[in-house]
């Protein structure tokens, strides 16, 4: 990933906020910093579909609106389609479709259409053109029938699709989305990637997608870059985060214990980090381990040559927080890749 | 500038269709005026012409079309004091605020243009308060030079948008209890002269009340629209008003943008 072909150029981009309360003002002590972002660099290709992956507070809202001009970075460089920010922000916005987490970034009592003819004049459009242009962006997003309805008698999901028509508007060669699903349903949710994964694929737009959720992830995305307590912890092709994701899975060993248990035995699941739950007097116990295919097999195979006997196992994906943990604690200095 | 004009028509549009989707606010805040042009009208019943006719001599009027003029024009003038801080606090309450500054619009008319709709509905109600007091009322406006008027009128928005936009800067990095705008308000309304002449006031206070542009924005409406004064005769209000503007506007910009910046290296754009 060359910096020279990007399309969104962010070099060692770090942001504090300051925390000062009154008390703290009027006793002149000096502020405490809140490190939001610590020296990022991330470089996206043009077409390429990034995820921007972490758990809430991660910093995720906060490299968006640096890449917006919503808030200024303390140190480093943004460059959004070849246009320095602030330097030159006016530029910069035209390049990016902004898909906002909040609702209420509409007028609530205007109808979808008049609200997405407003934006579209701040992008620049006359009048006509963006009423041309609102209409066959409410016909590709479903949205024609309850065009002329007030905003806020639309359901959850038709805010969202309205929210990413509005990112549209310009046809911008970046899409910026800040958790698009956030607060829809299951149903809702998948009809909703469903249609971004359409648009996306068939306008071979740049998109940077910002959420905590590894499916949305999956589904959507080429790359991903992890990111908690503002640093970046992963970057990388998606295959290579589903393999990371693999390593780390949750698995729970339903199993009788020998009359006898031998010394070994302890020492053995003491070794393997296997958490005991149950009674051991009643010799029937779960124990809860973590890791990937082969360590379970391993233990598997312990286990029994120690005369355990196995009468369930169950898999499950680590939660997110716990992968990205592990990510944090094994994995940075060997998968952080700079662009 | 055709894109600017469409992006003025659009703010305009989009505030009024706002502001016509309550329907009941509307109509109540367009004919309120009736009620406060009443009062008046039965004050002034109570104060002496003889007495009130050498105060006011100079408007060659009575205490009620006097008055009626500083109706018309206070609540319009407040629209210019608090109108940018109003219309910004309320983008950042309801959340719109941030969206709009992520468009590739200059933030200076960010700040500005949200307030277009608000000078043409107090425009709006000034006018009907106008016709309330002269139709139902009987106050004379005869002899009013509307084209002078309308000058007046243009500098005394542009001036009053100095304090606007100073006020909304304000607001914009400490986000609520503007001072700015609270004593600008109390002087526009007791010591410019909006409900009695300047020469009532102490002498120390009538100093003051020369120094502050909303004196002169009342003058020039009064002696347009009640004695028909033409442009040389109320130049001098017309300077001022246009100098401060000349002054005050680059300043309030300057302030405007040092604010945003600000706001935006805070990361408080949006924060209420």
């Amino acid at each position: 990933m060359t910096e020279h072909t990007s399309l969104l150029h962010v070099d060692r981009v770090s942001k504090a906020y300051v925390v000062r309360s009154m008390k703290e003002v009027l006793l002149r002590r000096p502020p405490r910093y809140v490190n939001a972002l610590e020296s990022i660099t991330m470089h996206l290709q043009p077409g390429q579909v990034t995820a921007l992956l972490g758990p809430n507070g991660a910093g995720k809202t906060t490299l968006i609106n640096i890449l917006c001009d919503l808030t200024r970075a303390d140190s480093g460089s943004v460059v959004v389609g070849g246009y320095p920010i602030p330097e030159k922000s006016l530029d910069a916005q035209s390049e990016i479709g902004y898909v906002t987490t909040n609702d209420r970034s509409f007028f609530w009592r205007l109808t979808g259409r008049k609200n997405l003819e407003f934006f579209a004049v701040l992008q620049g459009m006359s009048q006509q053109l963006a009423g041309n242009r609102t209409h066959e962006l409410l016909v590709r997003f479903n949205l024609l029938e309850q065009a002329d309805r007030p905003f806020n008698t639309y359901s959850a999901g038709m805010k969202k699709r309205l929210g990413i028509a509005r990112a549209f508007l310009q046809d911008p060669a970046i899409l910026l989305m800040d958790e698009p699903t956030n607060g829809l349903d299951a149903r809702s949710t998948e009809d909703l990637l469903g249609l971004v994964k359409k648009e996306i694929m068939e306008s071979q737009k740049t998109v940077l997608w910002a959420t905590h959720r590894a499916d949305e992830v999956e589904r959507l995305c080429d790359r991903v870059i992890v990111l908690i307590g503002g640093r970046i912890y992963f970057d990388d092709a998606i295959d290579a985060f589903r393999e990371v994701s693999r390593r780390h899975q949750v698995f729970t060993i339903e199993s009788r214990l020998p009359e006898t248990p031998s010394e070994s035995l302890d020492q053995f699941i003491s070794e393997t980090d296997l958490t005991l739950q149950g009674d051991k007097t009643s010799r029937t116990v779960k124990m809860i381990g973590t890791g990937d295919k082969q360590h379970l097999s391993d233990i598997l195979a312990g286990l029994i040559g120690k005369g355990v006997l196995i009468s369930q196992i169950e898999r499950q994906s680590e939660p997110l927080h716990k992968v990205f943990m592990h990510l944090e604690n094994s994995v940075s200095d060997k998968a952080v890749h700079s662009a | 500038m055709n894109s600017f004009l469409n992006m003025v028509w659009a703010f305009i549009r989009r505030d009024f269709l706002i502001a016509t989707s309550y329907k009941f606010q509307f109509i109540f805040q367009l004919t309120a005026g009736f009620f406060i042009v009443a009062f008046f009208y039965f004050i002034s019943q109570l104060i002496d012409s003889g007495a009130s006719g050498k105060m006011l001599s100079r408007y060659q009027t009575d205490y009620f079309s006097f008055v009626l003029i500083g109706v018309a024009a206070a609540g319009f003038l407040q629209t210019g004091l608090s109108g940018f801080a109003d219309r910004l606090r309320t983008g950042m309450t309801e959340g719109s605020l941030e969206m709009t500054f992520s468009c590739p619009v200059k933030p200076i008319w960010v700040l500005v243009l949200p307030c277009l709709w608000g000078f043409l509905f107090e425009a709006l109600k000034a006018f009907v308060i106008v016709l309330f007091g002269v139709f139902i009322f009987g106050a004379s406006l005869g002899k009013a030079d509307l084209l002078s008027g309308a000058i007046i009128l243009l500098f005394t928005i542009t001036s009053y948008s100095v304090f606007g936009i100073l006020s909304a800067s304000i607001i914009m990095v400490i986000k609520r209890g503007d001072p700015l705008n609270l004593v600008f308000t109390a002087a526009s309304s007791l010591i410019a002269g909006a409900y009695f002449p300047t020469d009532l006031l102490p002498a120390w206070l009538a100093w003051v009340a020369k120094i502050l542009p909303m004196t002169y924005a009342y003058d020039g409406l009064r002696m347009t629209l009640l004695t028909g004064a033409g442009i040389s005769e109320v130049s001098h209000d017309l300077v001022v008003l246009s100098g401060f503007t000349l002054i005050g506007l680059p300043l309030a910009i300057w302030v405007a943008h040092s604010a945003i910046a600000k706001s935006k290296r805070d990361g408080s754009l949006g924060v209420f």
